[in-house]
């Protein structure tokens, strides 16, 4: 039963015309799955919905087990890293984690034990006398999945963790998040498709509230197989190229122009490539927006 | 008893706490220290001397005080009337004036209570209501100076009932519930604005602590905290006092129980306030709300500050006297304590309903979202 069943859900905020997610069917087995989808796509509303700080219009979710609506059964189950992660700036860290590990009801013979275990998971053994506001933001996200963990929850959930974070801080949070999906569902959800790249093969791309693909990384690259082209072309014609075309990556060096690029059929004098992840997600997301305009 | 004291450490170190308690032990300090120097323990001989003022029930004083008040604002045509506890002056037209005359020649005229009350009550409908002349305000009038007489059972009470230290602590209350009536609300709204700002709540939100619980020992380690500035002050004062009154017989609780029963439930009050105007708003809003309350409650307290307790939040008693009237009206003010202590109660329980709201997502500011299911 370690799993998160989504079945049907949807999200409609009053006064907004677009439902914040639409008919989202979705399992999550254990192991770390990335939830990809660009700002605005509906990533938090389902964090939210997940960790029972909001309600579903529409649908059913069962973590573990347990109907969402058991939000004390649920709570317990879960640890939760939100987006732009804070805590009172005033308190240590260790406190920080003490104050957590209370509400998080764990037994206060386990909880210096279980502090110090998590401090030195994350590197702040060092910090653990520091105040919040004085940590870096590298430093305070560590906090935040540590204070997430200190429940040891079967379901982590962490919302676009590593927005903001230099690329140092950023390939060291990856790397604990892979360690702690070993034994547990780790949800990841980013705009970043590099976090996914580096951490999970397992994906769901969510668009305008709607679930638009869902499987392995692999497959996602295989749909785009065929679509993505490389070419190098005088430098005065990349802006008609723009113009036309979903521009990956561009290299300007003197008069040309290198660049990969989107595009439904074979362009001559362009040679097709494997598709990397970011493209393979452009592609799907621009397949998307071209079906709602035929609609 | 852990997360109190993270919460209680966390709160006292704060920096919206440390100016709250100078702010609010310097004020008690500087309202009631000068006092202090006023000696009580010499019993009052002279026929001639003037002594404090006390609330009567004789009928003389109160006519007496009640006409001569309103003979010089119908001398000035300008009378003073509290719609919300805020005075509003009022000036009549001709007519009006001359009905007010009539009843202030009649009023002369009568030797009985609940005449006078009635023809002053005229008086009051003819200025529009919420005046002193009204029947249920018109016992503020009831005041005069102490006889030798009075002025010897007065100090008689003191020296045996309050011990000298519950005089000074009935002071001491007065001062203290004044100030804890409406910083405390400015410190948790503060308090709390910052908490929001460092984007603590989806975090704990999430944790699986029941609301009642976590919001409970939060307002606990508040109400603790900001009793202290009122203990330090109460603690300097009663240590005054045993150095000015060597070998008396004192109260050494007097000053406890005035901060515990009669300061206490003001400052959970404002507390309660501050935790709800929060939940509420999710801003400042509750600065403006509770302001407002506390200009009320001190203008209607301010028209009789020597012994006024009914419903206020801040029940009064400016002076070191006026100690029977104190007793005489104990369960007044018991009641008026035990009250607002519900009401902190009751407040707390409506934000602790507020943040559940949220932790679910029905509610964010002011506006309640259904559940559709």
């Amino acid at each position: 039963m370690n799993t998160i069943q989504i079945d049907h859900l949807s999200k409609r905020y009053r006064g907004q015309s677009r439902p914040a997610l639409n008919d989202v069917s979705l399992t999550i087995s254990a192991g770390m799955f990335g939830l990809l989808g660009k700002n605005g796509a509906g990533k938090s509303t389902l964090m939210r919905i997940l960790t029972t700080l909001d309600q579903a219009t529409t649908g059913t979710v069962q973590l573990c087990g347990i109907p969402i609506t058991q939000r004390a059964a649920v709570r317990n189950q879960v640890g939760y890293l939100p987006q732009n992660f804070g805590f009172y700036p005033n308190m240590t860290v260790r406190d920080a984690l003490t104050y957590l590990a209370i509400l998080a009801h764990v037994p206060p013979r386990s909880q210096h034990r279980r502090i110090n275990a998590l401090l030195a998971q994350v590197n702040l053994t060092d910090q653990a006398c520091t105040k919040v506001k004085a940590l870096s933001g590298g430093m305070r996200q560590r906090l935040g999945i540590a204070q997430a963990l200190v429940n040891q929850p079967k379901v982590l959930i962490v919302d676009e963790p590593t927005a903001g974070l230099d690329p140092e801080e950023r390939i060291r949070f990856r790397n604990l998040l892979t360690e702690f999906a070993q034994d547990r569902i780790v949800l990841l959800s980013t705009h970043i498709v590099s976090d996914i790249e580096a951490t999970t093969n397992r994906i769901g791309v969510l668009n305008q509230g709607r679930l638009l693909f869902t499987g392995t990384t692999a497959q996602l690259q295989a749909q785009a197989t065929g679509h993505v082209f490389t070419r190098t072309l005088p430098l005065a014609e990349l802006s008609d190229y723009k113009s036309r075309y979903e521009i990956s990556e561009q290299v300007v060096q003197g008069n040309t122009a290198h660049i990969r690029f989107l595009a439904t059929a074979g362009i001559p004098g362009a040679n097709v490539v494997a598709p990397t992840l970011e493209e393979a997600y452009l592609y799907l997301q621009s397949r998307q927006t071209r079906q709602e305009v035929r609609q | 008893m852990r997360l109190f004291w993270l919460e209680f450490k966390r709160f006292t170190t704060s920096l919206a706490f440390i100016l709250y308690t100078i702010v609010t032990a310097v004020f008690i300090l500087l309202n009631v220290w000068p006092m202090i120097g006023r000696g009580l323990a010499t019993p009052p001989t002279s026929p001639t001397a003037h002594y404090e003022l006390i609330t009567t029930t004789d009928f003389h004083p109160l006519k007496t005080n009640a006409l001569d008040q309103l003979q010089e604002a119908h001398t000035d045509n300008a009378y003073v009337t509290y719609p919300f506890g805020f005075a509003k002056r009022v000036t009549l037209n001709a007519q009006v004036q001359a009905k007010v005359g009539k009843l202030l020649n009649q009023a002369r005229r009568i030797d009985n209570r609940p005449t006078l009350a009635k023809t002053l009550g005229h008086v009051d409908q003819l200025l529009g209501g919420h005046s002193d002349y009204a029947p249920a305000t018109l016992q503020r009038f009831a005041v005069r100076p102490m006889t030798l007489a009075e002025a010897r059972q007065d100090h008689t009470l003191i020296m045996r009932k309050d011990r000298i230290t519950g005089a000074y602590a009935r002071l001491f209350a007065d001062i203290a519930g004044i100030i804890a009536a409406i910083l405390p609300t400015i410190v948790i709204i503060a308090y709390c604005y910052i908490d929001r700002r460092a984007q603590v709540m989806p975090t704990i939100q999430a944790k699986p602590m029941g609301t009642l619980k976590w919001l409970g020992t939060q307002y606990a380690a508040s109400v603790a905290g900001l009793i202290i500035p009122v203990i330090i002050a109460a603690l300097a004062l009663f240590g005054r006092v045993t150095w000015l009154y060597p070998g008396v017989a004192l109260d050494y609780l007097a000053f406890a129980k005035a901060a515990c029963f009669w300061v206490l439930p003001t400052l959970m009050v404002s507390t309660a306030v501050g935790f709800l105007s929060d939940a509420l708003f999710s801003n400042f809003t509750g600065f403006a709300l509770q302001i407002g309350w506390w200009l009320i409650v001190m203008t209607i307290g301010a028209r009789q500050v020597i012994g006024n307790y009914g419903w206020l939040l801040i029940p009064r008693h400016n002076t070191l006297h006026n100690v029977a009237y104190f007793y005489a009206h104990l369960s007044e003010l018991a009641i008026n304590r035990l009250g607002y202590t519900i009401l902190a109660i009751t407040l707390l329980i409506l934000t602790m309903l507020l943040i559940n709201l949220q932790r679910e997502g029905k509610y964010r500011g002011l506006h309640i979202r259904p559940a559709h299911h």
